[in-house]
């Protein structure tokens, strides 16, 4: 049986030596039954203490955490039930890997029979039947990460609380992983709650990314809307690889009719797009992506600094001469050399504009057909 | 020694060879003399009455003596009471005060920096103390024991026949349970903390977590320090010598307060190195059926 999870104003502190640090700070949020739901964030923005408020392992200061209707704010881990799988895979390094499954069974008190029939069939479904009798340290990460999995979900957890579990794995690892685990998801019903700093993961694995900044809420969507719709400049350039581009501009009003001019470039505003509250400082984002040599609306030049091939296409990283960096993934560019100039240039429709704060005032579509703001 | 036997000798002995030779042959020869020589000598002394002054050769006629005489049952009695009562209890002690130090409870720094005072006090200050301690007419614990009303008359802890044996079990624990405290400590601080906070979510009990966690990574620890302590035990002399001398009514003579009796009392070299050596094989057996049941060195290197 999964189940939805609700944040009301949940909050954080940690007291060290006189001084208060908050960990986790107002955050509300809504994760719906049986979703997976990322938290994503750099170090130290509270992701991994919220996953431990859920699992019971802290008790947070203030606000209230339900699991559907049912408070557990205040309620023992062991009485959630939910599973966790820690970052240092955690696995009793005296138990074999079936014992290592079915500990959580074992001290629940299931039968030695059914206990066996559960391990077998995770370790079938995790392709770990062959390990089922040896020691942790006989396996390999993968394998190892794969049991302390089993170990989760073998106890028909509500919820699933995954703390970064696949950051000491290499690339190819992760991503067979990152399959299995969605697999599992699909086949288990649970609510599964992933935390990563690695917004690939968040972004391939997940219903819904909720992305932190110093303990504080930054936006909380489906991957598609908060890499398409960022609340903030942060988002935007939190998500996405490389960082969103981000380019200083000045809006220039002239009557009725008002323009955002950078360094080379003018981007015309539909009238009444952007209202006076918001300044005339503002900044355009657009994703290296949506750059492309020699094309588009909007062009400008930039200087080639370091020239990275991935493949068919490359990332280029230049500056523009008033020395902003700007980064551009395109085909073709793997023949520039540090020094080159070259001429890029942008559709509006991809554009974000941010205001002075870092919040997004208006997003690409808005600048072409003016239909009006329509933030968040 | 023909050609080519010459030349697969020069062969093996190159440069290295010699270089490691001169290395290690001062110190074979270091024990040679002062750990060899001496035990041989003793184990032949054994086999002779009288064997400083009119040696006779008497074969295992002193080991047949010795076993065949009601004492030796006795003081075997005492070493085994003796040396599986503080080695066990040494260990429980160590245990339960690295299992508190471990839980960052506050002063846990102040008292593993105490627990070593114990270990590094010479053993007659850790007599004169538990003398003064537990003496009958200015003793602290008498004085105690005696204002509470648990007792009527002061307890001669180290001179009666019930609570000599004891007494000197409670002064040796207080001396080597820190031997435990610090190794168990060591490998209690090793125990990755995410493994508790799993057993948590997955709902086992502080006791359960113990079992299962803390039980399993001291293991190895645990059984080297019932063999390394069990051994050094079994073969202690200054403690109880220097606090009862065996006594009261040889309730604590153990083997070697024996042999020394044997030896410097009765002056009887031929038994006190034949007592010696049944001391020796005696813990040789034990320690050979010991490896076989545990295998602690696969434990220490796995």
């Amino acid at each position: 049986m999964s189940t939805s999870i609700h944040l009301e104003d949940l909050r954080k502190e940690f007291r060290t030596l006189g001084s208060t640090h908050v960990a986790v700070d107002g955050l509300t949020l809504d994760i719906p039954d049986g979703s997976f739901t990322t938290f994503v964030g750099p170090s130290g923005c509270g992701k991994t203490t919220t996953l431990r408020m859920l699992a019971g392992l802290e008790t947070p200061t203030s606000g209230r955490i339900l699991f559907g209707d049912r408070d557990v704010t205040d309620l023992p881990p062991q009485r959630r039930n939910a599973a966790m799988v820690f970052q240092s895979i955690a696995l009793y390094p005296h138990m074999t890997v079936r014992e290592n499954i079915g500990y959580g069974l074992k001290i629940r008190g299931v039968s030695k029979g059914e206990r066996d029939a559960r391990i077998e069939e995770a370790a079938e479904t995790l392709q770990i039947t062959e390990q089922l009798e040896k020691m942790p340290a006989e396996l390999s990460g993968g394998q190892q990460q794969r049991v302390a999995l089993g170990g989760a979900f073998v106890q028909d957890p509500d919820v699933l609380l995954l703390d970064e579990p696949m950051s000491d794995l290499d690339a190819k690892l992760k991503s067979e992983l990152r399959v299995e685990i969605q697999r599992l998801h699909q086949e288990l019903e649970t609510t599964v709650v992933y935390v990563t700093h690695d917004q690939t993961e968040a972004m391939t694995m997940s219903d819904q990314v909720v992305l932190l900044r110093e303990g504080e809420l930054a936006q909380a969507d489906p991957p598609r809307r908060l890499f398409d719709r960022p609340r903030s400049e942060y988002v935007a350039r939190f998500i996405g690889t490389p960082s969103t581009n981000v380019l200083p501009c000045r809006v220039d009003r002239d009557g009725s009719t008002a323009a955002l001019v950078g360094h080379g470039f003018r981007v015309p505003l539909p009238a009444d797009a952007l209202p006076a509250a918001v300044g005339d400082e503002v900044r355009i984002g657009i994703r290296p992506q949506f750059l492309s040599p020699d094309a588009g609306e909007h062009r400008f030049e930039l200087t080639v600094e370091v020239v990275e091939p991935i493949g068919i296409e490359s990332v280029v990283h230049g500056r523009t001469d008033d020395g902003t960096r700007v980064d551009v993934v395109a085909a073709g560019l793997d023949s520039l050399r540090p020094g080159d100039r070259i001429v890029v240039g942008f559709d509006r429709e991809h554009a974000f504009v941010f205001g002075a704060g870092g919040e997004s005032v208006l997003f690409g579509e808005e600048l072409v057909d003016g239909r009006g703001r329509s933030i968040r | 020694m023909s050609a080519a036997t010459g030349e697969r000798v020069r062969e093996r002995f190159d440069g290295a060879t010699w270089l490691l030779a001169a290395c290690f042959l001062p110190l074979v020869a270091f024990f040679a003399v002062v750990w060899v020589a001496p035990i041989l000598y003793a184990l032949w002394m054994s086999l002779f009455r009288d064997p400083v002054n009119q040696p006779t050769f008497v074969g295992l006629g002193n080991y047949v003596d010795l076993l065949t005489a009601p004492p030796f049952w006795g003081y075997l009695w005492n070493s085994v009471v003796y040396a599986v009562s503080t080695t066990v209890l040494s260990l429980l002690v160590g245990l339960g005060l690295a299992l508190v130090v471990n839980q960052r409870v506050r002063g846990g720094a102040a008292l593993r920096t105490m627990m070593i005072f114990p270990y590094l006090l010479p053993t007659l200050v850790v007599i004169f103390m538990w003398k003064f301690i537990l003496d009958p007419n200015i003793g602290v614990l008498n004085q105690a024991l005696v204002s509470a009303g648990l007792v009527e008359e002061p307890i001669a802890f180290f001179s009666t026949l019930e609570w000599a044996m004891p007494a000197v079990v409670v002064t040796s624990v207080w001396k080597f349970g820190s031997f435990s405290f610090f190794i168990l400590l060591a490998r209690l601080q090793a125990i990755d903390s995410d493994l508790y906070e799993r057993a948590r979510v997955e709902g086992a009990t502080t006791w359960q977590a113990f079992r299962d966690i803390t039980l399993p990574h001291l293991r190895s620890a645990i059984l080297i320090i019932l063999l390394v302590r069990g051994i050094w035990m079994f073969n202690k002399f200054d403690i109880i010598f220097l606090s009862t001398r065996g006594g009261p009514l040889q309730k604590t003579t153990t083997l070697p307060i024996r042999i020394y009796q044997l030896a410097f009392n009765e002056v009887n070299f031929g038994l006190a190195t034949a007592l010696a050596g049944i001391m020796f094989l005696l813990l040789a057996a034990a320690a050979a059926v010991y490896f076989r049941a545990f295998a602690p060195e696969e434990e220490v290197s796995g």
